[in-house]
């Protein structure tokens, strides 16, 4: 009996451990997609004419707004639209301050829900209707955005009807300082020339997946870089006054100008910071310097770095005297403190591109280990910091 | 109105179409490179491209010895007929939104749907006869940083040649730099021609296009006078236009020397702009008048295509004067004051006719040749003397001003020249 009490007891343990926690109200509230959008008091935007709030339909020589019973999608009747853009009408456009300008929150559906619309052309077929969309909030401020064809039925526009969706999140509303919370109308814009028929605007749920790429460029957190010939360069090679030579222990190049002799235009070379793309350099470029021996001759040179935005897009400095130690008979050890280059500070260095380096008089000699390297010293006496760094 | 005007348009043009597709195909036209360089072949023949960017004025366009046209985007694509219906070829852009324009390349929905509407404009007129190549994006390098917009270049040429194997594919840059040819070097491996617009940076054009690695050909897709952007400024930063004559000796020799010069790698050019369009001044680019009339840059272009001058040659503004300074100078005056203008001018014969006009100076930012607004006129008196000397008063109101000097031959060919002026109280 009281083995019998046990297993019973173990059984209804057991039991009791495996019965599944219940909460008091085991519902999932929280609205799907559709209710979300559904739920939108104000979702629709045009239906037909009676039941519509519409600007911009008074007719004049530009453009031409009808409402036609005919072929209609949604209710008595839909709107035709013509137009033809001249000097004397820049501003073609209709809006829709639809639910009675009341001011329509649109925050909380922006990525579940489109703007849904049937389009037709009169006749023919085209890939592009140029018609612009805008949502305008009651500051005034508006975000636009134009017909994708990949969110046209068919991915046609032509003289049947077509459903057209365009994603409320394509409109980018946050970016252009748009008030989703608060939205006054929809403009329709035209440009150009064109016919269209436009039915049935209403909001609707829709999916829409952002697919952003990455940025390609790099960040650059430490240095030395070396501008070696690992890296993309040009003039040099093809340029018979610019090669690259090969020494045990590394390759050098080899300059070879005459101002006065044939090739003289090809007096250029640049590499590339970060294979072409942009590199940001703002966290390393205020104490770095470019540093490279000469050996051979010594003769002045313009070195410029390039941006790929901002204002200057270059900045340049003359190697001179001052920024080399002569450390052998024909030998030279050099630096270049960005510092010392004219606007250093204006150039955008989040998006470094180039390093360019012009002879200016005849030289022969050879640049070896070029780099850019961090520099801890006085920009104005550069040969006291190359001479710490001798060995 | 507007509907039965637009139908009759859409009418004619399907008519014109149809009319050409019945009795013509597309021209096969192939790149050829020996020892001697590359050329362009069209139906086997070889094709030197002596072209501008033109809307309109055809006919003077044939007349003067052109033979293709480049047209930006598919927007005005019944040019397509009308070029071919005067014999000549038309360099076909497919307009590529740039980024300065608000275009996010790493947004691939954005991309996908833009390219896939140029796949289908592609598809619309691969076939049309008068179609020479495709110039795929204009100046979408220009202040831009994603280098992504090359793929997108890339895309639509491998499209083009799946589709259309008759016609060469071409994309468009602002200027080249090493940084542009290594990209559409290494990401567009199927663009076959270079299209490189270049004002001031012409002159060292086929130099750069060698030193910075370019080896397949190029064509300068556009090109004139150095642009606005590049012009020397007052101190109140009003752009100094030069006089019509030497825009058009500078068009001349760019030509002569630089482009037909070229020989082995260029496959020839179109100028701009063969019309009119504000850029700066109304004056600046366009071969043309804003009323539609020829300059002496036409005279110019004639000369360059043909080998030979116009038979009657329109009178061509070599230098023009306020107060007695040239239009280098800065002109700095006071509020209702009387000045003089002078022009020198080559005159060639014909009744001269001299017009001065007043306008606001262009405060506008845009570049790339972006859309920029007309500006209005501002009345003003200008006295005419036998003599060719002009006076006038200068406005009551400070701020920046810019006046124009037209000079026309028979009232059918002008020369014109601009001179900004600052009144200061």
């Amino acid at each position: 009996m009281r083995e019998l009490t046990a297993i019973g007891i173990a059984i209804l343990w057991m039991g009791c451990g495996s019965i599944p926690e219940v909460t008091l109200y085991d519902v999932d509230l929280t609205p799907t997609v559709e209710e979300q959008v559904r739920n939108f008091p104000h979702r629709h935007v045009f239906m037909d004419s009676d039941n519509s709030t519409m600007f911009g339909v008074k007719n004049h020589p530009c453009k031409r707004v009808k409402f036609i019973q005919e072929n209609s999608v949604e209710g008595k009747d839909h709107i035709s639209i013509e137009w033809n853009q001249t000097d004397s009408c820049r501003y073609l456009g209709i809006g829709f301050p639809w639910a009675n300008y009341a001011g329509k929150n649109l925050r909380l559906i922006e990525d579940v829900a489109a703007l849904q619309f049937h389009l037709r052309l009169d006749s023919g077929s085209v890939s592009k209707v140029p018609m612009f969309f805008s949502l305008v909030d009651y500051g005034g401020k508006q975000a636009n955005t134009k017909i994708n064809l990949l969110n046209v039925d068919g991915k046609r526009i032509d003289d049947t009807w077509r459903v057209v969706h365009i994603p409320l999140s394509s409109f980018h509303a946050a970016s252009k300082g748009v008030n989703l919370e608060n939205i006054k109308e929809l403009r329709i814009e035209f440009q150009r020339h064109g016919f269209v028929h436009l039915d049935a605007i209403q909001i609707v749920p829709f999916l829409h997946e952002e697919r952003k790429l990455t940025s390609r460029g790099a960040v650059c957190r430490s240095l030395p870089v070396a501008l070696d010939e690992n890296q993309l360069w040009w003039g040099v090679g093809g340029n018979p006054a610019v090669q690259w030579v090969h020494r045990g222990d590394g390759s050098s190049l080899s300059l070879n100008y005459n101002r006065d002799g044939l090739g003289k235009e090809w007096n250029g070379f640049g590499v590339a910071l970060n294979d072409w793309e942009v590199l940001d350099m703002s966290q390393v470029f205020s104490a770095s310097a470019l540093t490279f021996q000469l050996h051979g001759q010594w003769a002045p040179m313009t070195f410029g770095i390039y941006s790929a935005k901002g204002s200057p897009r270059s900045i340049q400095s003359v190697l001179g005297q001052e920024h080399c130690v002569q450390t052998a008979d024909a030998l030279w050890s050099c630096a270049m403190p960005i510092k010392n280059f004219n606007r250093h500070d204006e150039l955008d260095w989040s998006a470094a591109r180039e390093l360019r380096v012009t002879m200016m008089n005849d030289i022969q000699t050879k640049m070896v280990e070029f780099q850019w390297e961090e520099y801890r010293g006085n920009p104005l006496k550069v040969q006291e910091w190359i001479e710490r760094k001798q060995p | 109105m507007i509907a039965c005007a637009i139908r009759f348009f859409l009418l004619s043009s399907l008519l014109l179409t149809w009319h050409s597709f019945c009795h013509s195909q597309a021209a096969l036209v192939a790149l050829k490179s020996d020892s001697t360089g590359w050329v362009l072949l069209r139906n086997g023949e070889e094709h030197f491209v002596k072209g501008a960017g033109a809307k309109s004025h055809f006919g003077l366009l044939e007349k003067s010895g052109a033979n293709s046209i480049r047209l930006w985007s598919t927007n005005k694509s019944a040019l397509l007929d009308s070029a071919y219906e005067r014999g000549m070829t038309v360099m076909l852009g497919l307009y590529l939104r740039p980024e300065r324009t608000g275009m996010d390349y790493n947004d691939e929905y954005a991309v996908e749907g833009q390219l896939e509407e140029l796949k289908q404009e592609v598809l619309k007129y691969k076939d049309h006869p008068a179609l020479l190549l495709w110039g795929i994006g204009n100046e979408v390098d220009l202040q831009y940083t994603n280098t992504r917009v090359w793929d997108a270049v890339e895309e639509l040429a491998t499209f083009i040649h799946q589709v259309d194997p008759n016609h060469p594919t071409s994309t468009v840059l602002a200027g080249i730099d090493p940084a542009k040819i290594h990209m559409v070097k290494t990401h567009c491996p199927s663009i076959d021609v270079l299209g490189v617009n270049a004002y001031g940076s012409i002159e060292k054009l086929p130099l750069n296009i060698r030193r910075f690695g370019w080896e397949k050909p190029y064509l300068v897709t556009e090109w004139g006078v150095n642009g606005p952007f590049e012009a020397p400024r007052t101190a109140w930063g009003a752009k100094k236009e030069p006089p019509g004559g030497i825009k058009a000796s500078t068009r001349l020799r760019r030509y002569e020397e630089i482009i037909s010069a070229d020989s082995s790698m260029c496959l020839g050019s179109y100028c701009f702009l063969w019309g009119q369009k504000q850029e700066s001044t109304a004056t600046w680019h366009g071969l043309f008048l804003s009323d539609g009339r020829p300059t002496d840059g036409v005279d110019a272009m004639h000369k360059a295509w043909h080998g030979e001058w116009p038979e009657k040659r329109t009178p061509s503004i070599q230098n023009v004067y306020l107060n007695y300074f040239d239009w280098k100078q800065d002109h700095v005056l006071t509020p209702r004051t009387e000045v003089n203008i002078e022009i020198e001018l080559d005159d060639w014969g014909g009744e001269i006719s001299l017009r001065c006009a007043l306008f606001p100076e262009s405060t506008s930012k845009k570049s790339g040749g972006d859309y920029q607004e007309s500006l209005r006129e501002i009345p003003a008196d200008f006295s005419y003397a036998e003599d060719g000397h002009i006076a006038f008063l200068t406005p009551e109101k400070p701020g920046a001003y810019r006046v124009f000097v037209t000079v026309c031959r028979d009232e059918m060919k002008c020369s014109s020249a601009s001179l900004p002026f600052l009144i200061k109280p």
